[in-house]
């Protein structure tokens, strides 16, 4: 009975996942017994999901940190900062999806979707396990693939998708045999079994292992070497799921790579040189391919690539700083605001993306060319935005750790990264308009204008939250 | 040529065979065979008259079902180490797989409504 007794407080650890799993089917079963015209429905029981489990997250910051469901799972505050993170971007892309896909008479099993991969991310952020690690990407990845072809008559839509899974599958299993590896060198898979059983002098079989489990999660969070689907997902897919797909497996991503480098013997396997070159490689490959692209959304989808070379710089510095976990939860709490925000401003536009279009949209619509801005600027890394203080933690936390190279690298990319942004912001308000200039409708400005207003608030009032991610622990057992 | 092993004598004998052919296709000119009759140049259907064209595309109609059957028979996979978990744990296994089966079964009814359970 003790079991029993035990089996029901562990139940109350994964509340929120709980609500997303029954949500989701909840929103199945509307897709399922509503007609054609009340199809849009299930976007508002999608939203209402959503919250639920925001608020349980939320509600659920104060409690202890611990492992659970026997060492596979973690409850700390970071996990937890991650899950509101993702809930809230959710909420954000039901908001976009809403309008963009009224025309869809069959949707309703697209909301299932959405919420199944922000469950997917929030497995990957609280994982503790390697084969929790693979259910949970396995999960996040292949509703992520059928999100990116939901519009299946759309050829650009069909290779986004493609590229995506052929990019995941082969990622996905590379991480399999890397899991394979570090199972048969520590003898277990959890995190603290690793952090316990692997050897420092594992030699070649651990340095492979980690590797091939690093490509897994480079795929996640579209880093160098499996960053090649990021722009062709951010141009092809429905511009509200390249919103989701962009940032809220990324989320997941950083976070188990977070806990896998602190379960690795410290001196062995050389992770750190290699996260390092990953991020310096990843910004800087990201910025180069922005530079001449006409394409708003494809420089979205490689300015996504750089901002997560500059998240791995958190990653190098784990274990060593005890600002690498606040400047981590910082930088994704920036990106996926400042992101949600640009990709929103793209749908809002009904998609319009080249950026011979963008010209002149200042004068037309403003609130949403002040959007843009606004994220652009945090991108960029602007004092008042919370991007300032995420790119601020960061190089901190760079060069405490001694990678000031890393550092150094950062700052030239993020000089050079204006470059581009303003090849967009400077037509859109000093360009002549042509014609007029469509938007999508309430829901859609709503989530874009509220993502924007976060990035300023979260950036004016940077203190209590970096103070709150201060108090979340990374805990693997 | 023995003296340079059974590797010379095999590919010897391989040269002089190989030459053989050459030489009995060449010498023997093309064979006068009859032209082939009509039914002859359609290709073999069991006896059947063929209807189309040998490289038709057709729709595999049992594909949509076989996926679903594919999906479903893996899920099946879960209840063998189940039924080992079940001897010991009792009423939280079996409420666990209720759980798991439900969810399935959402899915077949899912299946069913996007009609992929029909012979279409």
């Amino acid at each position: 009975m003790t079991g029993q007794a035990t089996m029901a407080t562990m139940v109350t650890d994964v509340l929120p996942e709980i609500v997303l799993v029954a949500g989701g089917v909840l929103v199945l079963l509307y897709a399922l017994l509503a007609p054609r015209r009340l199809q849009g429905g299930a976007a508002v029981v999608a939203m209402l999901v959503a919250v639920a489990a925001l608020t349980v997250a939320l509600a659920m910051l104060p409690g202890t940190e611990l492992v659970t469901f026997f060492g596979t799972y973690a409850r700390d505050r970071t996990a937890l900062w991650a899950k509101i993170i993702v809930l809230a971007a959710t909420v954000a892309v039901i908001g976009l999806s809403a309008p963009w896909f009224r025309r869809d008479p069959r949707h309703g099993e697209y909301y299932t979707l959405l919420l199944f991969s922000s469950l997917g991310a929030i497995l990957l952020a609280g994982a503790t396990d390697l084969k929790e690690l693979v259910v949970a990407m396995l999960l996040s990845s292949a509703t992520g693939f059928v999100l990116s072809a939901y519009h299946r008559r759309s050829s650009q839509a069909a290779e986004a998708a493609i590229k995506y899974y052929l990019i995941g599958a082969l990622a996905n299993s590379a991480m399999l045999f890397g899991v394979a590896l570090l199972f048969g060198l520590a003898g277990s898979t959890t995190l603290g079994g690793l952090a316990a059983g692997l050897p420092s002098d594992g030699g070649l079989a651990l340095v492979i292992g980690v590797g091939l489990v690093v490509v897994g999660l480079a795929f996640k969070i579209g880093a160098v070497p499996a960053h090649a689907w990021v722009p062709d997902v951010a141009q092809g897919a429905p511009a509200p799921v390249a919103a989701f797909v962009t940032t809220v497996p990324k989320v997941g991503g950083f976070i188990f790579l977070a806990r896998f480098v602190i379960a690795l013997p410290p001196d062995a396997a050389g992770w750190q040189p290699l996260v390092a070159v990953l991020a310096a490689a990843t910004m800087t490959l990201g910025n180069l391919a922005c530079l001449w692209q006409d394409d708003l959304r494809r420089l979205l989808g490689w300015s996504a690539v750089s901002q997560t070379g500059y998240g791995l710089m958190a990653v190098v510095a784990l274990g060593s700083s005890d600002l690498a976990v606040p400047a981590l939860l910082f930088f994704l709490l920036a990106y996926v605001l400042g992101n949600l925000a640009a990709f929103g401003v793209v749908v809002e536009l009904r998609g319009r993306t080249a950026l011979a279009d963008v010209a002149g949209i200042g004068e037309r619509r403003p609130a949403l060319t002040a959007a843009l801005a606004i994220s652009f600027l945090s991108f960029i890394g602007v004092p008042p935005l919370n991007g300032f203080v995420a790119k601020l933690l960061l190089f901190l936390v760079a060069i405490q750790v001694g990678y000031a190279w890393l550092a150094v690298a950062a700052a030239v990319n993020t000089v050079v990264s204006i470059f581009y942004y303003v090849r967009v912001l400077a037509p859109a308000y000093f360009g002549r308009p042509a014609g007029t200039v469509a938007v999508l409708g309430r829901p859609a400005a709503s989530a874009t204008f509220a993502a924007a207003a976060a990035v300023v608030v979260t950036g004016v009032a940077a203190e209590p939250f970096v103070a709150a991610f201060a108090a979340a622990g990374l805990v693997i057992r | 040529m023995v003296a340079l092993g059974p590797l010379a004598v095999s590919f010897a004998v391989f040269v002089a065979g190989f030459a053989v052919v050459l030489a009995s296709w060449w010498l023997g000119g093309r064979p006068r065979s009859p032209a082939q009759t009509a039914p002859e140049r359609v290709p073999f259907g069991g006896g059947a008259d063929p209807r189309v064209h040998a490289w038709n595309r057709y729709h595999v109609r049992y594909y949509s079902m076989a996926l679903i059957f594919l999906a479903f028979d893996m899920e099946m996979v879960f209840m063998y180490p189940w039924a080992v978990v079940f001897v010991r744990e009792g009423l939280i296994a079996m409420v666990e797989m209720g759980m798991f089966i439900t969810i399935l079964l959402l899915g077949v009814l899912y299946a069913w409504r996007e009609r992929a359970l029909e012979w279409a």
